[in-house]
């Protein structure tokens, strides 16, 4: 716009104000420096409320969206274990706390890995679980292993949705290594890959003959859902023979529940430099938040992919000055503040336009070993169906009015949500079990964070690649 | 309900006079100018139209809203956006009011500070240092900015 007309002195100020509330985090962060009325109006409350109010529309869902995060307590008294689930809502408060001990077992801190719609996939003691918080209904799935095989593996975990079937599936993804102290070095050495699909709806286990699976993951690789497919960014590496060393690119993987196969999307090439990223949903666009050095000093950078699947569409949406170690954005408050994970310990609010916080949980790493896994986004709508179902049908407006016909037959499920205090103790003591016959160095791996303790016979029918990379 | 001011006028008016014909009373805008208004009413005109065609289809009139604002903004002189936020604030025009400073925001959006500045004839009323202190406390909000 060139020659732009001025206002005249009377514009109303709510006009102003109906104008700036419009614009997103980084233009308001830059009009603070207009002037001084502009700079302690950005900033107020009262403004961050007026976006609020502008953003709550009938169509956004924000009200919808909890966030989740596992705490493991132990009583002082007795030494027991109790699991729960914080939940922190969309106004950055906690909401309740969910216990998870009457389906879990085991001394473990349970994992969440992953969560689609109302429900998360959440790891404990050789079980998966797929629950629904808010109504407490879920479904399990054992875990196998051979407790005489002492190497340990990774596993990569992902919660996905395929609408053409109406199932969650959880794909998991592993590759075994041999300890250090092996011929080779002191790292641990990539033996095989495994794959496979657990479908919730069928409770079968099927290994995915993928061979297109050229990429490797550590043990804290974190995976995020969005539009029913689990994403992660994961390394790939080419071993280049000129220079005799491996080359390392990062990718974002996805995987399609549907087709059962792996795809890739572009990253933004401004970060190709960067290895490390937390992955996040955020607005419903996928997220990449990394650390960043200039000449003020580090700090985050969070990059969202506004058209998805569109390399163009990378957008820097925010940058939070270093604070802490380890920051993993998980979502926007109403107010407009970015409730993220922070350190792996806390969970705190980040105000954008007055650079301050609020911690709301301080500490969520459990006492024992193993990790009061961290937190995700969890739409808790609750459907009107019966308690005593699981609710499978995934959150959509559309959906919604159509309940009827999506139904899943949850009557299995209520079968085993209502098990009998006799099964739930055979399941307790199976899992001792298996804890006791470990040898004390498997025990050990196994509170590594994010190891699973299992055998090169994993699965049932498993079929071995050899991978000649190094970690 | 559009032109809000004007159906205020015409409630005062039956209240007052029983016998007034609608069609022959005159309004008094004195704060709306000529051009402004006939863009409004032109506005108004084309909103009611669109609601009639698409009786049920909600998402429709929202689409044929979007281009037919579209094409409005082009025809439309940046100066006479400001006439026309007054116009419509006056006029109580609520949906009119929404869409010109939806306009404003996305015109500003990526402009520099001195651009906002001259745009709504404000000066930088900062003490000493702290315009440099906000600068630099959020410069990454900087980058990628239009040039004046």
């Amino acid at each position: 716009m060139e020659n732009p007309r001025i206002f005249s002195q009377n514009i109303p100020k709510d006009i102003v104000h109906d104008v700036l509330k419009r614009l997103p985090v980084k233009s308001l962060q830059r009009f603070k420096s207009v002037c001084e009325t502009w700079c302690s109006l950005i900033s107020s409350s009262e403004f961050a409320k007026a976006r609020y109010d502008r953003a709550n529309e009938p169509n956004n869902n924000m009200t919808l969206w909890r966030c989740g995060c596992i705490e493991q307590r132990e009583d002082i008294n007795s030494g027991v274990f109790s699991a729960w689930l914080n939940i922190i809502d969309y106004n950055g408060f906690m909401l309740e706390a969910k216990s998870l001990d009457s389906f879990i077992v085991g001394r473990e801190t349970p994992e969440i890995l992953g969560s689609c719609n109302n429900l998360l996939l959440v790891y404990c003691c050789f079980y998966l679980y797929l629950w629904n918080p808010s109504s407490g209904t879920h479904d399990m799935f054992e875990l196998d292993y051979d407790s005489t095989d002492y190497s340990c593996g990774v596993l990569m975990c992902g919660l996905g949705y395929d609408s053409s079937s109406d199932d969650y599936k959880a794909v998991l993804v592993s590759h075994t290594e041999s300890p250090p102290g092996s011929p080779n070095n002191d790292y641990y050495t990539l033996e095989s890959f495994s794959i496979s699909t657990y479908s919730f709806r069928t409770n079968t286990l099927k290994e995915i003959d993928d061979n297109e699976f050229p990429y490797n993951f550590d043990s804290d690789t974190q995976g995020v859902t969005l539009n029913g497919a689990p994403h992660w960014v994961l390394r790939r590496e080419e071993y280049n023979t000129e220079v005799n060393y491996n080359s390392i690119a990062m990718v974002l993987v996805y995987f399609d529940p549907a087709k059962e196969h792996f795809y890739e999307l572009p990253l933004p090439c401004m970060l190709d430099k960067h290895y490390e990223f937390e992955l996040g949903v955020l607005g419903g666009c996928l997220s990449l938040t990394c650390d960043d050095y200039d000449p003020s000093g580090s700090h985050f950078e969070t990059w969202v992919m506004k058209k998805y699947g569109v390399e163009e569409s990378w957008e820097k949406l925010f940058v939070i000055p270093y604070f802490e170690e380890h920051l993993r954005p998980l979502c926007f408050t109403k107010n407009g503040d970015v409730l993220m994970e922070a350190n792996r310990k806390k969970i705190v609010i980040y105000n954008l336009l007055n650079n301050s916080k609020r911690t709301v949980i301080p500490n969520i790493e459990s006492n024992y070993c193993g990790f009061g896994r961290c937190v995700y986004n969890v739409d808790s709508m609750v459907l009107p169906y019966d308690e005593q179902r699981l609710n499978l049908s995934p959150h959509n407006d559309e959906l919604a009015m159509n309940t009827e016909s999506e139904e899943f037959d949850g009557s299995l499920m209520s079968t085993r949500s209502q098990q009998s205090d006799g099964k739930r103790q055979k399941r307790e003591n199976k899992c001792k079990n298996k804890m006791r016959s470990l040898s004390t160095f498997a025990r050990f791996n196994i509170f590594r964070r994010g190891l699973l303790q299992f055998s090169t016979s994993f699965w049932k029918s498993n079929k071995r690649r050899k991978n000649n990379g190094r970690i | 309900m559009k032109f809000c001011a004007v159906k205020q006028y015409f409630d005062d008016e039956n209240n007052n006079n029983i016998t007034s014909g609608a069609s022959t009373t005159m309004i008094p805008l004195p704060n709306v100018e000529s051009h402004p208004l006939a863009i409004l009413i032109t506005y108004c005109k084309k909103h009611l139209k669109i609601k009639a065609n698409n009786a049920d289809n909600k998402k429709e009139t929202e689409k044929e809203m979007e281009q037919y604002e579209q094409e409005l903004l082009k025809k439309v002189m940046p100066q006479e956006l400001t006439e026309l936020i007054l116009a419509a604030n006056y006029l109580n025009f609520k949906e009119a009011l929404d869409f010109f400073c939806r306009a404003v925001a996305s015109a500003i959006q990526n402009k520099s500070i001195e651009f906002v500045r001259k745009f709504f004839g404000l000066e930088s009323d900062f003490e000493l240092g702290e315009e440099e202190k906000l600068r630099e406390e959020f410069a990454w909000s900087f980058e990628g900015v239009d040039e004046d």
